[in-house]
């Protein structure tokens, strides 16, 4: 039998996550973004008997970060706190054209992906052979 | 009527030696209580929906809702949050949901050895996100500033409105593009270098979406570290440090965390 790992010590742990007021505590002063890329993007993904495929959440994250293309959407929703502040002007981003290219081509290969009604943990072809 | 079929929502996975305290907490739709289900020395943390609203077609319609997406997404996070203050903890990923909790169990089962190699690996650890934001203006005038050629050029177009001097005033403006560029990216190589040396483990993010963030100017850097529970206050130190070095880039350092090892529970994607 694999022994398990060892539990941190309640005190210990306690004691770094509540000391010291943090820079940024993480229930505060979360971005929805820092939330999203950790909750929506990583965690081990295990296939629940609840299929929401893996392409979906995939879509919804690139939505997210192409959020800018679809502002009045957002707006729809109620998202608008950049709104609120008129120094969010978005503008020169060393990375963000690159970034937005790949993203680009990604929505595009899945949107390809989606319109062939296959799913990335199926082949999309048949195996040759056989 | 108001039987609706219940499913698992499972939040992560835990020793089942931990001690949990969840009593205050509530699952994901806001009512159902939190409950562990236990197999063979692992514990899933979960609770029951409503396959209505969780199930493939209610999940669907929900992800499209930001304002959802948000609401559940803080909740995920607040329970594996609070189970990281007493255990060590593998974080799934949002919107697992199995249809009993047989089927929960039958995941412990299947995927035994993967959890527990996790769990092994975030053991007393916790996860640490760093951000370094940086004011371009702020990082074009050191450029500048750091640099003899692009200064001295800098002056010679000085109040001049010649077609030469605006050439000469064209080409410069790319030569300090870069050369921000190069400073921003050794700054960012240096802070992330810096701090790595004091983490388990590191992993570089993609740089942030600026609105759904709410940020301004440049993100250098997004990053994660997985830092053991003793180390965790010489990280934040370390981080701020940084930050000052880097005054003169307009550089922000932001530490948030501690987060459930989100980043390190998983094989590398």
């Amino acid at each position: 039998v694999t022994e398990l790992p060892e539990q941190p010590g309640g005190e210990r742990t306690d004691a770094v996550h509540r000391r010291a007021a943090p820079l940024m505590t993480h229930t505060d002063a979360t971005s929805l973004a820092d939330l999203l890329e950790r909750v929506l993007d990583k965690g081990i993904v295990i296939a629940g008997d609840i299929q929401i495929n893996l392409l979906e959440i995939e879509l919804l994250t690139i939505k997210l970060r192409l959020i800018i293309a679809s502002v009045d959407r957002a707006r729809e929703m109620g998202i608008d706190w950049w709104e609120r502040d008129p120094s969010l002007s978005g503008a020169g981003d060393l990375r963000s054209e690159d970034e937005n290219r790949q993203l680009r081509e990604r929505v595009e290969r899945l949107e390809r992906q989606l319109e062939d009604g296959s799913r990335p943990q199926e082949r999309p072809r048949e195996e040759g052979g056989g | 009527v108001a039987d609706t079929p219940l499913g698992r929502y499972a939040y992560g996975v835990v020793p089942s030696a931990a001690r949990l305290e969840l009593e205050d907490l509530r699952g994901v739709d806001g009512a159902h209580p939190l409950e562990v289900v236990e197999h063979d020395g692992l514990a899933a943390i979960t609770s029951a929906v409503e396959l209505t609203e969780y199930g493939a077609d209610g999940l669907k319609r929900h992800l499209e809702d930001l304002a959802w997406v948000d609401r559940t997404a803080r909740a995920h996070d607040a329970v594996l949050h609070r189970a990281l203050a007493t255990a060590a903890v593998v974080p799934l990923r949002m919107c697992t949901i199995f249809e009993s909790e047989a089927q929960v169990r039958a995941m412990l089962e299947r995927e035994r050895d993967a959890l527990r190699a996790a769990l092994e690996r975030v053991s007393g650890r916790a996860e640490w996100g760093v951000k370094v934001l940086a004011d371009p203006e702020a990082l074009r005038a050191a450029a500048v500033q750091r640099s003899p050629e692009l200064a001295r050029r800098s002056a010679e177009v000085e109040g001049e409105s010649s077609g030469r001097a605006y050439l000469a005033r064209k080409g410069l403006e790319q030569s300090v593009v870069d050369e921000s560029r190069r400073i921003a990216g050794d700054a960012a190589r240096e802070v992330h270098e810096a701090l790595s040396a004091h983490a388990a483990a590191a992993r570089v993010l993609p740089a942030q979406h600026r609105e759904l963030a709410g940020y301004t100017g440049d993100m250098l850097l997004n990053a994660a570290y997985l830092v053991d529970a003793e180390r965790a206050d010489a990280i934040r130190a370390l981080a701020q440090e940084l930050g000052e070095r880097h005054r003169d880039l307009g550089v922000i350092v932001q530490v948030t965390g501690p987060w459930a090892p989100y980043n390190f529970a998983g094989a590398e994607r």
